[in-house]
């Protein structure tokens, strides 16, 4: 397979709705969602559990029947196309390998059901095998295999077929953390070199941001933002979204000035030019975003005058909670080896990076 | 969903189908058969006549009384295994467990005839050990002793499972915080277990007042409401008044089944899952280990005597008269028992594969699928097994003598009713398996092109084979050693060897009787060796290293 051939996948209205227990009424877990995969790409579905991006998936692998609207694989509708008929790889977040076939026979497998010749088969298994650094394990059972090799042999069964997009569902959360990072890395390697179009479901915004091209994060059924990880995480639409892409300190803003191109807003006792917010029509009240990492701190320089509340050593930095014209914030120092550690109730300055704020409209 | 799977939708409408026809339909040809009268009008005559008969009441009451108080014996002897077996670190733990399932996988009346071997009016203990005359061995006493043990491992294995879930860190928790090891058991370890406790007894009850080869053979006296029905049928030839007896069992073994399961268990604090959970510290101190371990002996030891009775008798000539060793019964049981044997055979060799596919079938589509009348599905695989034997054949006899397929008389009849009775068995262990594979693995297999037909022969069944294993082993076994069931629906060209033990019994001759049973044990053990192997075989083949060489 090579990156002319992927087709890209789109998402037209889609809802699915779940009865509620013991209730006459439904749920929508999904909730008539529009998005756009493109041809070769790495889309994440990022979101809370329960927010919808397995469904989602589920819906796309046939697993699930939509309530409403449509699914298009390439040009191609195929919400009512059972499963096993829809040509679509899936990765499942417990591999899901056949404990009773061999790894050989777990990647044929799919192969044989296509009733493709013997030799085939034989020449598809071990070069996408080669491909994944299995080649050696052909002949093991799956419960013979470390965690990781057993992943390799789920992609390896997944990609074999050349299924039209690849699904993946949280297919690193068994893993442990070390070993879970190398895979990401992996994973997306593999993605790059097949060009398959993908879409990949998280809950780990670290995970979505290593390893996609766009990221989908979604809430309660429905798309909050999408966008590369940069913008998603430095251009939040929302405060969700600033909140659940890392972390967020969310103080008062009194806008003074609504601008052009900028807004004049009273930020901490600060005067300060911001970008004017995306969405802000009909919004009456803001915060302003402040990144803890988008901070420094100083014993005598500094724009600002903050009192230390709390501190956390954490090793590679010291996470303060500082209390800011009667505002408390979270910040991140990552050069407390310079100045030391700053006790509690200790008076020192603050910096703020003044390009890295962002204006949101207020949640209550 | 299901039109797009024709062949999905189709077995899901065939299986609904043959449940409707097989389970459900006997069972409402008896009811109406007790409220009909000849003309086909509403009329509650049968029950009136039968109420007011000279048996019935006290029948009933007999019933009760005994179901009562072998529910309360035998989960004790059951809680007894299961709580010494999982929670102590005594020794043979493996031979406890075989002999608490011999009664299981051995023929209706081995107890039985030991019972009276033994303590009967010319009874080995009695008589010639005590010295006792013409000592009256057949009444409640016996009774409760042959079902005691005969359904104790229903309690065991029932507690057991149960015990086995408990998480052993609640105990361990309880310890740490100080409790003895009688305050453990008695504020934690037996309130978790007291849903069990009650199903145990609820299980046990209905097993005991359904029971007819306990009180055909030793009941005596004491009538119930199994052997009264069974005599108005066969002896006084009065089908409605027999059907309506054998009915006026299935409502109390009906309640106590369904309160059971759906009632009991939903209150059960613990999931039973199937996997020990472990993590328990087991009881060392021997004040605790010695008196429950000599409590397993003494159980062990009558169970033994009795079984060791039975093959005794088998090789001695003529009981009572002549005790020298020969192996007359054993001629006679070859020559004259060719017949029954050979045809328990074939017809327990048909019904044991077809029960245990089919069960898991049924497991497949519960547990998987999601359709219309699942819970009709569920509930009609329940009746056959929660019906008493006799309500199940006689149901056959109405339902089949005439209409659309009549089957009474013929070989058939007799593989359909094993079948239905117990597939629940079948069923119930597919689905406890099924629940222990990640469905994931089985959607793999369809999002790789597999169709339903494809994911189930070769995904689902291959991890369901130790299921499918006991599923053949039980539906074997149980169509053996039935009796209750089939008794209505024998014939002269089928014989079973069940009722030919029986009948012996009934003409005294337990030589010949022991016999059969031997043979009939043999048979057994023969079957389980050689599914054993069989097993075996299937797992290098499937679950060998891959046969194409890489």
């Amino acid at each position: 397979m090579n990156k002319d051939k992927a087709i890209g996948v789109r998402l037209e209205n889609l809802a699915k709705a779940f009865p509620v227990y013991g209730k006459n009424e439904e749920f929508f877990a999904v909730d008539h969602i529009n998005l756009e995969v493109p041809a070769g790409a790495m889309v994440t579905l990022l979101g809370p559990s329960g927010c919808g991006k397995t469904t989602i998936l589920r819906m796309l692998a046939g697993f699930e029947i939509p309530t409403a609207g449509n699914i298009y694989i390439g040009d191609k509708e195929v919400s009512h196309i059972p499963p096993n008929k829809r040509n679509v790889g899936m990765m499942f977040q417990s591999y899901a390998l056949f404990p009773h076939m061999s790894v050989h026979e777990n990647i044929a497998y799919g192969l044989r059901l296509k009733k493709l010749p013997e030799e085939e088969i034989k020449d598809r298994v071990s070069s996408v095998m080669s491909l994944m650094q299995i080649q050696e394990f052909g002949r093991r059972m799956p419960n013979q295999l470390s965690g990781g090799q057993q992943q390799r042999v789920a992609l390896a069964r997944a990609v074999v077929t050349e299924p039209l997009i690849l699904l993946f569902d949280e297919p690193l959360s068994n893993l442990d953390a070390k070993l879970r990072e190398y895979m990401r890395d992996e994973l997306r390697n593999i993605q790059q070199r097949v060009g398959i179009t993908s879409l990949y479901v998280t809950h780990d915004q670290v995970e979505a941001m290593a390893i996609s091209d766009h990221v989908v994060i979604m809430n309660e059924g429905k798309i909050e933002q999408t966008g590369t990880a940069t913008t998603i995480y430095n251009d939040p639409d929302n405060a969700f979204v600033a909140d659940f892409m890392g972390s967020a300190n969310f103080v008062t803003a009194e806008i003074i000035k609504k601008g052009k191109t900028t807004w004049k807003a009273k930020v901490l006792g600060e005067e300060l030019d911001l970008p004017v917010p995306r969405l802000s029509e009909g919004v009456s009240e803001f915060v302003c975003m402040l990144r803890p990492e988008a901070t420094s701190i100083d014993k005598k320089e500094g724009d600002l005058t903050a009192t230390v509340i709390s501190y956390t050593y954490l090793g590679q930095v010291i996470e303060y909670e500082l209390e800011v014209s009667n505002e408390r914030i979270k910040m991140i120092d990552y050069r407390y080896r310079e100045h030391g550690l700053f006790e509690e109730h200790t008076v020192i300055k603050l910096t703020l990076l003044k390009n890295s704020l962002r204006l949101l409209p207020k949640v209550d | 969903m299901l039109i797009s799977q024709p062949g999905l939708f189709l077995t899901i409408i065939g299986t609904l189908f043959i449940l409707i026809y097989f389970c459900l339909y006997p069972i409402y040809k008896v009811l109406m058969t007790t409220m009909v009268d000849q003309n086909g009008n509403f009329s509650m005559d049968t029950a009136r006549s039968a109420v007011t008969s000279l048996h019935f009441m006290s029948s009933l009451i007999n019933s009760i009384v005994m179901g009562c108080i072998v529910a309360v014996t035998a989960t004790m002897v059951g809680f007894l295994f299961a709580f010494t077996i999982t929670r102590t670190n005594i020794k043979f733990k493996k031979f406890f467990h075989t002999i608490a399932l011999l009664p299981i996988l051995s023929p209706p009346f081995v107890i039985a005839l030991a019972i009276i071997i033994l303590f009967g009016r010319s009874g080995v203990i009695t008589r010639q050990i005590l010295g006792i005359e013409n000592n009256n061995v057949y009444g409640l006493t016996s009774m409760v002793v042959d079902q005691t043990l005969a359904l104790f491992p229903l309690a065991y294995l029932n507690l057991r499972g149960l015990l086995e879930a408990i998480d052993g860190s609640v105990e361990n928790a309880s310890r740490s915080l100080g409790a003895s090891r009688w305050q453990v058991f008695k504020s934690v370890t037996f309130p978790l277990t007291i849903p069990g406790i009650l199903s145990s007894f609820l299980i046990v009850f209905a097993k005991s007042i359904s029971d007819f080869g306990t009180p055909q053979v030793l009941g005596g006296d004491y009538n119930v409401l199994a052997t009264q029905a069974y005599l108005q049928i066969t002896g006084l030839y009065n089908l409605n008044t027999g059907a309506f007896m054998a009915l006026s069992i299935l409502v109390p073994a009906m309640l106590a089944f369904f309160i059971q399961k759906y009632w009991v268990a939903r209150r059960s604090f613990v999931t039973v899952t199937g996997k020990p959970v472990g993590g328990y510290i087991l009881i060392e101190e021997k004040h605790i280990t010695r008196p429950l371990f000599a409590l397993c002996t003494f159980v062990t030891l009558i169970i033994l005597m009795f079984y060791g009775t039975v093959v005794w008798i088998s090789f001695v000539k003529t009981w009572g008269v002549n005790m020298q060793f020969s192996l007359t019964n054993y001629i006679y049981a070859f020559q004259r028992g060719k017949k029954p044997i050979q045809d328990t055979l074939i017809l327990s060799l048909i019904c044991a594969p077809i029960t245990a596919i089919f069960g898991l079938i049924i497991a497949y589509l519960l547990v998987r699928k999601e359709f219309f009348g699942k819970k009709l599905m569920e509930f009609a695989t329940l009746i056959p097994f929660a019906v008493p034997g006799i309500v199940l054949g006689i149901g056959y006899i109405f339902a089949f003598n005439t209409g659309p397929i009549v089957l009474t008389g013929t070989g058939f009849i007799i593989v359909v009713a094993l079948m239905f009775r117990n597939l629940p068995i079948g069923v119930e262990t597919g689905t406890n398996s099924l629940r222990q594979i990640d469905p994931a693995i089985e959607e793999a297999s369809t999002i790789l092109g597999a169709n339903n037909y494809k994911t189930f022969t070769k995904i689902s069944l291959p991890l369901m084979k130790s299921a499918l294993f006991s599923g053949l082993l039980n539906a074997f076994v149980r169509a053996m050693t039935s009796i209750s069931a089939i008794i209505f629906l024998i014939s002269v060209r089928w014989k079973l060897l069940t009722v030919s033990i029986l009948s012996e019994v009934e003409q005294s001759s337990f030589g010949r009787a022991c016999a059969f049973c031997v043979i009939l044990m043999v048979i057994v053990l023969i079957a389980f060796q050689v599914l054993d192997l069989l097993m075996n075989r299937i797992d290098k083949r499937s679950f060998g290293r891959g046969h194409i060489d890489e």
